[in-house]
């Protein structure tokens, strides 16, 4: 009985994967009896080295390839007048008018080397931000800035990340990015983009991974995440509770994430992420010709991932996006070179600009590997 | 006339046999060093890849971790897509399936390999190198994944 049963059940198991395609063993097989006692002990004949895995359990998914859109609320951007504006004055800003993001994302990571001792990947994005107003040229509901970004902002990235284990539980992080933004479009006969306004950020980062649910790190990072070019720590902190079904992606200050597992095929995310980059605007009306829009957000937001079939997921994220900056600086005076000025520089803006905070929603396709 | 026929069964016993044996399945080749017990760089399983037919299986044989914390019950491929698998054993799971070897690559491909932490089936392909094992698992091309290394490991002889 137990050895009809025994192929009854290995019938099953083979015809259910025959069926999807997977698998067919050979029908005259039969499943023999097994001792796995025996595979207790046990001595190597192969060496290798044991290195720490760059994931933990449930992180959500690593995207190979993603397309996805995004689309924004209505937001209020209120401008200055061209001048020479502390961090912390009190600005006028009277020019003001409303606008709505709107735009299409790619990015691709591809492991072009993904071994247990070393990992490199290597990616590229291109991520638009198309600009809807219904301002009106020379009328009291009018804009100058939006008149020099209004054919929308273009980001394009390439970038590297190298996972280096240094045994079984230590490891390093190599991240570096190179980026050409601007108030650019393709096929458009405007100026840009221009190679010499490339932007360059990268992270290192030494971290610790104790257990298949815990790993985390420690920084530093050059960025442009807050607009504008900053140097600053980064803790990470990736966790998996004992009952898999929460946990935590976090690298702080870029984002920070409570992970919800529904179930291994749905997941919800809660947290915030902070974006931001500088670009360079073109053909501008200003009388300062070198500018850069210092363009920085926080996204808080719900994003619920899904798988819809195999490898291939569908992302939707929905929140409000708090503007942090929004501000124009002109590098006339550092050569057209990018300078720093951190958290408590005063060098001045060109023009001091808000932009209020708007709802949105985006959603992607993805091919990942979890 | 009895010797006669006892010739033809005997002729007709050893043409079956040599045609068995001559058959693509059977071939002895380099394939067949793959066959025995590994171990991957994680430590956290022992794998006996087996023949079947003409194709090579791999089986889990034994779990560091055979008790799953949260039901105190032997772990069961519990994040299988298909929910009919979810309650099987994940020791005795043959997770490595239908890799044939190619004599002029060197290499065992065609097969898949499933992942219990995730309950992922990627694409595989398998090279060996003194007792060691290059496992890639990837998505759609081979440039789309991820390759781990397993040991050789023998049981133990018992004094």
């Amino acid at each position: 009985m137990r050895v009809v049963l025994k192929r009854f059940a290995l019938t099953l198991f083979v015809s259910s994967f025959a069926a999807l395609g997977f698998s067919q063993i050979d029908s005259s097989f039969v499943e023999e009896e097994e001792d796995y006692s025996m595979y207790d002990d046990v001595e190597d004949v192969g060496e290798i080295t044991t290195y720490c895995s760059p994931k933990i359990f449930d992180l959500s998914p690593n995207r190979f390839l993603s397309i996805g859109y995004d689309v924004t609320g209505t937001g209020t951007l209120k401008t200055s007048n061209e001048g020479a504006h502390k961090p912390d004055d009190n600005v006028a800003r009277n020019d003001q008018s409303d606008l709505n993001y709107h735009g299409i994302r790619l990015n691709a990571n591809i492991p072009v080397i993904s071994k247990s001792k070393f990992v490199l990947q290597v990616g590229g994005g291109f991520n638009q931000s198309r600009i809807t107003t219904n301002q009106l040229a020379n009328a009291g509901d009018h804009n100058t800035l939006l008149d020099e970004i209004s054919g929308g902002l273009t980001s394009i990235n390439l970038n590297t990340t190298l996972f280096k284990p240094l045994g079984e539980t230590n490891f390093l992080i190599l991240q570096l990015m190179a980026e050409q933004n601007g108030n650019y479009t393709f096929g458009s006969s405007t100026e840009g983009p221009d190679l010499a306004n490339t932007k360059y950020s990268g992270t290192a980062l030494w971290g610790k991974r104790p257990n298949d649910r815990k790993q985390w790190g420690v920084g530093v990072s050059r960025t442009y995440r807050a607009g504008e070019l900053n140097y600053i720590p980064v803790v990470m902190y990736n966790y998996t509770a004992a009952n898999r079904k929460w946990g935590t992606e976090i690298l702080f200050p870029a984002r920070a994430f409570y992970r919800r597992k529904i179930d291994a095929r749905n997941i919800l995310l809660a947290g915030y992420e902070l974006e931001g980059t500088s670009y360079r605007l073109y053909n501008t009306g200003f009388n300062a010709q070198n500018l850069e829009l210092r363009r920085s957000e926080i996204r808080a937001r719900v994003d619920y991932q899904k798988q819809i079939k195999g490898f291939v997921w569908m992302g939707v994220q929905a929140g409000v996006i708090l503007n942090y900056a929004y501000n124009i600086d002109d590098l006339t005076a550092t050569d057209n070179k990018d300078f720093y000025r951190g958290f408590f520089g005063d060098q001045t803006y060109t023009l001091s600009n808000t932009l209020s905070p708007m709802p949105y929603v985006n959603v992607s396709l993805n091919l990942v590997s979890k | 006339m009895k010797k006669i026929i006892t010739l033809i069964g005997a002729l007709a016993l050893l043409f079956t046999i040599s045609s068995f044996t001559s058959s693509p399945a059977s071939v002895q080749d380099g394939g067949d060093d793959i066959i025995g017990l590994w171990e991957p760089s994680n430590g956290k399983a022992r794998v006996k890849i087996e023949k079947i037919g003409s194709k090579y299986y791999g089986k889990i044989v034994w779990l560091r971790e055979p008790i799953d914390p949260a039901t105190q019950k032997p772990k069961v491929d519990k994040n299988n897509e298909d929910e009919k698998m979810r309650n099987v054993p994940l020791r005795g799971y043959r997770m490595l399936k239908d890799f044939v070897y190619d004599e002029e690559s060197k290499e065992w491909s065609g097969g898949t390999i499933y992942d219990p932490e995730s309950g992922s089936l990627y694409s595989c392909v398998i090279t060996m190198k003194n007792d060691v094992l290059d496992i890639r698992g990837y998505v759609g091309v081979k440039a789309l994944g991820r390759t781990d290394t397993w040991k050789r490991i023998k049981i133990k002889k018992k004094n």
